[in-house]
């Protein structure tokens, strides 16, 4: 029953696009909250109080509806409720705000299906230990994901999502840095030299 | 003739210890637990968002115009002012160019493949390298 009520919620949630096409305006809660849902976010969405910011906190969804998400896909690598993913989505969707020109040159606003993009990948490659990466947005609106710890720099650009590429590199090894399109299985290899 | 040498060409006037001042928005800096130190993040120096090159300032014109460089900051609050030299950009294969606005006379740009070379892409270098002219605030308490 709830699951109907949820979806009745969802097709009854109009616009459909949670940044209105009109402009750039403050992100509605319910309709982010649904927009994450669609998007097959599993664990989190989002509450916003209008007294203060946007987007002010993040809600970790009841667990057993993540945990049945996770058995019809393919063995997620972590459980995505760590905090320092939902620290790390909420900075992501803030960047979502960022108005054109945002870094007093002329960079474009933040293109939602990058945002959307490093949610996904990084709930798949983020483990309980990991810390939460840097988000930096790109000038052209893509994200840029970054950990620089442990004597490994990792950076994971998303110019758009069919552009996606990492660059990686550990100080403390006698390795060339590398350079590639992305490959999960070799940045998931990064990402456990990161975590502790 | 590439595409910077024929409309960005290098200015051999701009002498290689010139500071190139560079404003970091601040989405761009954070701290480098490798470095044990605030950093800008090499996205921070991309060419803009529209293809043209990357702008900065020339410390050399302000100084001749008695200007402090944060005047390149002004109304820009939250911002750091990062510099390279010159001599570096030429390094990694850039050109150096005047480009001054009606509002900004020290406005330059630099112009060349910041991406490509992996750990000595330019743009990674740049970051390494940019020291701080005016550091990052200090985050509100």
């Amino acid at each position: 029953m709830a699951e109907i009520l949820d979806e009745a919620k969802l097709r009854a949630v109009r616009p459909k696009e949670w940044i209105r096409t009109s402009g750039r305006t403050k992100p509605d809660s319910r309709i982010l909250e649904c927009y994450l849902r669609r998007e097959k976010h599993p664990f989190v969405s989002y509450h916003s109080d209008l007294r203060t910011r946007c987007v002010t906190r993040v809600r970790v969804l009841d667990i057993r509806e993540g945990t049945a998400r996770q058995r019809s896909s393919p063995a997620p690598r972590v459980p995505i409720t760590t905090g320092g993913y939902v620290q790390t989505v909420q900075t992501l969707i803030e960047l979502l705000e960022l108005p054109g020109g945002w870094n007093s040159y002329k960079a474009s606003p933040i293109r939602k299906e990058n945002v959307n993009f490093a949610v996904e990948l990084l709930a798949r490659l983020m483990r309980v230990e990991t810390p939460a990466p840097n988000v930096v947005p790109k000038v052209r609106g893509g994200v840029q994901l970054e950990w620089h710890t442990r004597g490994v720099n990792l950076e994971i650009a998303i110019d758009s999502p069919e552009h996606v590429t990492f660059f990686a590199e550990d100080s403390q090894v006698h390795e060339e840095a590398v350079e590639e399109d992305l490959n999960e299985s070799t940045l998931a290899r990064w990402i456990d030299r990161i975590s502790e | 003739m590439t595409f910077c040498s024929e409309n960005f060409p290098d200015d051999p006037s701009i002498l290689g210890a010139t500071d190139l001042l560079r404003r970091i928005p601040p989405q761009h800096f954070y701290f480098d637990q490798n470095l044990n130190r605030l950093r800008p993040s090499s996205a921070a120096f991309e060419d803009d968002g529209d293809g043209d090159p990357m702008s900065v300032y020339l410390s050399s014109v302000l100084t001749a115009e008695t200007r402090e460089p944060s005047t390149v900051l002004a109304g820009h609050e939250g911002y750091a002012l990062a510099s390279i030299t010159a001599a570096l950009a030429r390094e990694h294969l850039q050109t150096v160019h005047r480009d001054p606005l009606p509002e900004e006379s020290s406005h330059a740009v630099v112009c060349g493949d910041k991406e490509s070379g992996k750990k000595n892409a330019p743009k990674r270098k740049f970051a390494l390298a940019a020291r701080w002219v005016i550091a990052p605030p200090a985050p509100a308490a």
